[in-house]
């Protein structure tokens, strides 16, 4: 019952961004994958998550190959996405934007909304519920019914944490959750995650910040032009000399 | 003085039934990103399916409610047959390709019905006299009926999940496709809504004047002067545009005649597109 990478690779003429990278993240696992620029990070997300194809390996979860889905059956199979820059509904309220991810609804067809009222309605208090308590949860409150696309950019990445939660997702994969996040929220927002994961959902974090990367995951793949150079707990992999090798030679670049 | 009361009142009827069309228009336009050259036609249809309804039964609820599931009809069939495949495509194929549907149901009613005029046989009724002014019942029942239908649409896109999903797509279908919600069943919802939106403009506009195949097809300029008006996109704002089209062509009429008054439209349209594209109501457009 795992999220996991089989020998994923993607070349552009020749040139390997990802190459024959494997690894798992068993079920409520809280794993994280750092690298220098370039090291083809966004490139493997953009391979898990569907949104580029690749030129071999698979992606399986809970058993099942989902390396030929769509974006939208790989999220449906209960493994969602967030965006390095925050993405939101940005007309719906906070509320709606969770609400608007809430799985399985009979409200999905409009000859119900007319003829099934009651039904639809049912479950639009169920759903109701969960966003007002996943609302409580990530603190945003205050926020709930104004336009998400008003939101400071920090609260919009909570608001994505929020609506990867109410798809029923089972393993959440966050993509550089705190780039450009003032050190108060990337705390909040850890802490969120550490609560989350207590809960058993699982957690793929790719970022650049090691510092706050590594209290957060128990695992940490480090990743350098394409390749996994280390795996492991993230004191053993920080000391590994090819990390700080291609950390330092990374930063030079 | 009265006089021009009856032509405001006129020009707020047939305003609502443009806006009716415009919103069907701009719904569409919101989530699909382009403009449906076929909104006319649809409303064609649903005028000749309430006949249908209407002839059948002799009851203009019956009439009006099949006019209105023909609308919703042939928007999914549009949608299931051409639109869908269209998708991710350059909008300007859809658009093309609106056109080509809206010739096709031109032809086909020209085939069945011929191309003369057909009323809706309702009983004439005695207008009210307040003080001086006319007002006839019907007009002050399509009035009615336009904006409970206003207020379902209303209702439907922020009460429901479904317009709700809508909005969402319309903001960022690549989101929503991530979040889990399946774009086939949002499309076929909007699409089934713009129909039978269409449709009801169509019927309201039968009733008001006459039912031909090119009814619909010739209020497409208004329509399309009330969406931009408006701001394209925009629901409220294309029902607004479109009553304030409605009535200034009306009080237009005894000082431009009767047969420019369809210029006016196009002269808003440019207008608004010369000077202030976003449209009254306009809000930045969300494409990213």
């Amino acid at each position: 019952m795992t999220l996991a990478i089989q020998g994923l690779t993607k070349a552009y003429g020749g040139l390997h961004v990802v190459n024959d990278v494997r690894f798992e993240v068993p079920s409520g696992a809280l794993v994280g994958v750092i690298g220098p620029n370039g090291a083809g990070k966004s490139t493997l997300f953009s391979l898990i998550t569907g949104f580029l194809a690749a030129d071999a390996g698979d992606v399986s979860f809970e058993g099942r190959s989902l390396g030929r889905a769509s974006p939208m059956e790989r999220a449906r199979a209960g493994m969602v996405r967030t965006f390095q820059v925050p993405r939101e509904f940005s007309h719906l309220t906070v509320r709606e934007n969770l609400l608007a991810a809430a799985p399985g609804q009979s409200g999905e067809r409009l000859i119900d909304t007319f003829f099934r009222p009651g039904r639809v309605k049912a479950e639009e208090a169920a759903i109701a519920r969960e966003a007002a308590e996943t609302i409580d949860f990530l603190r945003l409150a205050k926020v709930a019914d104004v336009p998400a696309g008003r939101l400071s950019g920090g609260q919009k990445k909570l608001v994505e944490l929020g609506r990867a939660l109410m798809t029923g997702a089972r393993m959440i994969l966050l993509d550089e959750p705190f780039a450009g996040v003032n050190p108060v929220l990337i705390e909040e927002l850890s802490v969120r995650i550490r609560e989350l994961n207590g809960r058993g959902i699982g957690f793929l974090i790719i970022e650049h910040d090691l510092a706050a990367l590594n209290k957060l995951v128990s695992t940490l793949h480090v990743m350098d032009r394409g390749v996994l150079i280390a795996s492991g707990a993230p004191a053993e992999v920080l000391g590994n000399p090819r990390v700080r090798d291609a950390y330092l030679g990374g930063a030079a670049a | 003085m009265s006089g021009f009361l009856e032509l405001a009142i006129s020009g707020l009827m047939s305003g609502l039934v443009i806006g009716l069309a415009a919103l069907a228009l701009t719904l569409v336009f919101g989530v699909a990103r382009f403009a449906n050259a076929a909104t006319g036609d649809f409303m064609t249809c649903g005028a000749y399916a309430a006949l249908l309804g209407f002839g059948a039964t002799g009851s203009m609820v019956v009439g009006g409610a099949v006019g209105l599931a023909a609308g919703a009809l042939v928007g999914m069939v549009s949608y299931l047959l051409v639109f869908r495949t269209l998708e991710g495509r350059p909008s300007v194929s859809a658009l093309l390709a609106s056109i080509g549907i809206g010739f096709v149901i031109r032809a086909v009613l020209g085939v069945v019905y011929g191309h003369g005029q057909q009323v809706f046989q309702l009983p004439l009724v005695r207008p009210w006299r307040v003080y001086d002014l006319r007002i006839q019942p019907n007009d002050l029942k399509i009035g009615i009926t336009a904006l409970v239908a206003l207020l379902v649409v209303f209702l439907v896109l922020h009460a429901t999940p479904i317009g709700r999903r809508m909005r969402a797509v319309a903001d960022d279908p690549m989101l929503a496709r991530v979040s889990g919600i399946a774009p086939r069943q949002v499309m076929l919802a909007l699409w089934a809504l713009s129909g039978a939106v269409a449709a009801l403009a169509g019927v309201l506009l039968g009733i008001k004047t006459v039912v031909s195949p090119e009814m619909g097809w010739e209020m497409l300029i208004p329509v399309f002067a009330a969406a931009v008006l408006g701001g394209i996109g925009h629901p409220v704002g294309a029902i607004l545009a479109g009553v304030l089209l409605g009535v200034l062509q009306e009080i237009a009429t005894p000082y431009v005649g009767f047969t420019y008054k369809l210029a006016l439209a196009f002269v808003i349209l440019l207008a608004v597109l010369l000077v202030r594209p976003k449209g009254l109501f306009g809000r930045v457009e969300g494409v990213r």
